[in-house]
Order: C-alpha cells, then sequence, then structure tokens
C-alpha cells in the first residue's frame, strides 16, 4: 500500500478532490475544469491524472460510475465520498498550516 | 527490457490505450481502463481538431500530453491487482457450486428436512424394545448373541449386530407347547444416494444345518419362513428387524440366501451359543 499512499500524498489530490467536491467529474472533465479555474497556472499532468483517480477508487476516497456522452462514447464519472470528503477537509487544513508557515517565513514576521 | 521508450513510437490513440492497460492482468479491469483512456485520448483530440489542427496531429498532440504510455502501464499494473478480482470470481464461483450441490444432494435424500432429521441420532429401536420380551414370564431366553458375519451386495454392506432366540411355552387346553422365537437386526451400510434395502429383505430365504428351507413368503403360520421389518432409516445406514417363523429347535445356525437377477449373497447366523463355529 506505500505505493498508493505515496501517490496520494501530493497535492496533486487535493486539486482533484476539491474539483469533483461539489459535482462528478469525468478524468478529462477535471482536466479542463482545474485549467480554466486556474486561468491555466495548473495543468495537471494528465499520465498522473488516472493512477491518482484509480487509486482514490481503491482506497474509497471516491466512487465511480459510467455514464453514456452525446457521442455515444461511454465516460466514467468519479463522485466523492464521506470518507474522501473527510480526507479532503483534512489535506485541506494541512495546506492551509503549511502556506501559512511559509508565509511568515517569506512575507511576514 | 527490450521495449525502447514508446513515446514516439506510438501515434495512434487506440494503439497508445492498449499499451497502457495491457499490462493490468484482471481482463474486467483491463477493459475498462482501456475505454476510459481512449475517451480521454478522444475528447483532447477532438479538442485540437476543433481549434484547427488536422487529425494526425491531434493525435499525437493529444497522445504528447498523456505521456508515456507504457510507463502508465506499470502503474495501472500496480494498482489494479488481480487478487482482489479473482479472489471475488472464485467466492462468487464457490457459492454458487455449494447452493447447487446441497440442491443436488437433499434432493436426493429426500430434502433438506429430512436430511437433517436423519442426522439426528436415532434412538436404537432395538435397545428400547428389549426390554419388551424380558418381561412375559412365558419366554425364556435362549442366546443373546452379537455375531461378526458380514456380506456386500449392491453397495450395501450387511451385517448381523444381535440376534435374540428365546423359548416360549404356553398351554392349550392342557397341552404343552413350545415355539422357538428367532429374531436378528439386519443392518446395512450405505451411502446417502441409496435407500433402504426393502427389496433384498423381501427376497430373503435361508436354510439351517439342517437342510430345512425358510421361504421369503409372508404367510404366518406352520411354514417355515423369513420376514423382515425396516425399523431405522438414515442417511448412511438402515436396520431391518427380521422374524424366523418356524425356526427348527435343534437348528444351530441359519444361513440367509439371496438370488436375484445375478446377484446373490450368503450370510451364516448362529442360533445357538457357538452355533456358527
Amino acid at each position: 500500500m506505500n505505493i498508493d499512499k505515496n501517490l496520494l500524498s501530493g497535492s496533486h489530490t487535493l486539486l482533484i478532490l476539491s474539483l469533483i467536491k461539489e459535482e462528478e467529474m469525468y478524468g478529462y472533465q477535471m482536466v479542463v475544469e482545474l485549467a480554466n479555474k486556474s486561468e491555466n497556472a495548473f495543468q495537471l499532468k494528465e499520465g498522473t491524472l488516472y493512477p491518482i483517480l484509480h487509486t482514490l477508487e481503491k482506497e474509497k476516497y471516491v466512487t465511480s460510475r459510467m455514464m453514456e456522452a452525446e457521442n455515444g462514447r461511454k465516460r466514467k464519472y468519479y463522485k466523492i465520498t464521506d470518507k474522501g470528503m473527510k480526507y479532503l477537509i483534512k489535506r485541506t487544513q494541512e495546506w492551509e498550516y503549511f502556506a501559512k508557515k511559509v508565509n511568515l517565513v517569506v512575507l511576514g514576521g | 527490457m527490450k521495449e525502447k521508450r514508446n513515446e514516439t513510437n506510438i501515434t495512434d490513440i487506440y494503439h497508445w490505450s492498449h499499451e497502457a492497460s495491457r499490462y493490468i492482468r484482471f481482463k474486467p479491469d483491463r477493459e475498462q481502463v482501456y475505454q476510459e483512456l481512449l475517451a480521454h485520448l478522444f475528447d483532447k483530440a477532438n479538442d485540437f481538431e476543433n481549434d484547427g489542427m488536422k487529425r494526425e496531429e491531434a493525435m499525437k498532440s493529444a497522445i504528447e500530453a498523456m505521456g508515456d504510455a507504457t510507463e502508465l502501464g506499470l502503474m495501472m499494473r500496480k494498482i489494479h491487482r488481480p487478487y482482489l478480482g479473482y479472489l471475488w470470481r472464485f467466492t462468487q464461483l464457490l457459492l454458487v457450486f455449494s447452493i447447487l450441490l446441497i440442491f443436488f444432494v437433499s434432493k436426493q435424500v429426500g430434502g433438506i428436512g429430512n436430511m437433517i432429521e436423519e442426522l439426528k441420532p436415532q434412538k436404537d429401536y432395538w435397545e428400547e424394545n428389549r426390554d419388551q420380551y424380558n418381561n412375559y414370564n412365558e419366554y425364556t431366553l435362549i442366546a443373546d448373541l452379537t455375531p461378526t458375519c458380514e456380506a456386500t451386495i449392491e453397495g450395501y454392506q450387511l451385517s448381523v449386530p444381535n440376534v435374540l432366540h428365546w423359548k416360549v411355552e404356553y398351554e392349550v387346553e392342557d397341552k404343552l407347547y413350545g415355539d422357538d422365537v428367532f429374531k436378528f437386526i439386519l443392518k446395512a451400510k450405505h451411502s446417502p444416494f441409496l435407500d433402504a434395502p426393502r427389496g433384498i429383505i423381501e427376497r430373503l430365504t435361508a436354510i439351517d444345518n439342517l437342510g430345512n428351507f425358510y421361504t421369503d413368503v409372508r404367510r404366518y403360520g406352520r411354514e417355515p419362513s423369513i420376514v423382515g421389518n425396516l425399523t431405522v432409516e438414515r442417511l448412511f445406514s438402515s436396520q431391518f428387524e427380521v422374524w424366523v417363523n418356524n425356526l427348527a429347535p435343534e437348528a444351530e445356525w441359519i444361513e440367509l440366501q439371496y438370488d436375484f437377477l445375478g446377484r446373490s449373497f450368503r450370510l451364516r447366523i448362529p442360533t445357538v451359543e457357538g452355533g456358527d463355529l
């Protein structure tokens, strides 16, 4: 399980989970959404998107279901779970704490 | 590793998706991942085309954005380990198989309720009724034996666990009569798919050491005969109570005989102590 935990410990997980905390999305949709929201500052590395999503599902932080798109293609939509929500909150708090401390050192004091 | 890095080699999105998913061992997972990656590349290439790129160019760009297919493939393999999948499949199959097996076996033995009934330890009919005969004064016990004779026929293992022989004396119009009351337990061991061997019991005849013949016909009266009744029917064994009517008083043993449709057996039973020696 070490490999999975390592995969989830980066900031990508935080980004992905907060993207889908309001609505369920499929992979490519997340990439587009993130580019829009961050004004292209964050380009989700698509090579790691799916390993992270599948690991999140394995750890039960998200669930998935197949839905048929307008063009006939089947798309896998991911939705955050209660466990995932708790995880997101925890990671967010960690991130906020981290950011605050960095600001203290770099900007203030 | 013999393979070169595939970044420059794969330009087709179908090929790319195939390479990125082929290391996953459990087939349904592999198929799902293939479809998901393909859909993503498809959408991305479409967006590029809508921006003006030519199809081939669009596909190449989409693939470049995704990265190395083999690298992704190996990561996917680590994530989608098959044992949970196989374990689940195995448990499902096992469950279905067990249900079918129980259903099949229970049909053979007359239903599940019956099966449970028969597995319960049953009281020995013989033991329960033994005392019945000791209470009558006119009965004199001649022999209470436990022979070791055995025979096998048609999937049944036969044995005679107990033999009881009494002399009964009674008076009719001032005349004294004496009769021999002789009975034994015939036990048959069998697989749960077989019923009690009623057919065998109905066709039992016998001769004794004096050459007297005992018929299988149920005619209570003066004709020497053998008559059996089923008393215990269990999953793996059955028991019959067999009576010999008009046993010759001087007989020392009686040999059961069965001959039917080419199958036969003989079983020698002592009627007095040491009679079968």
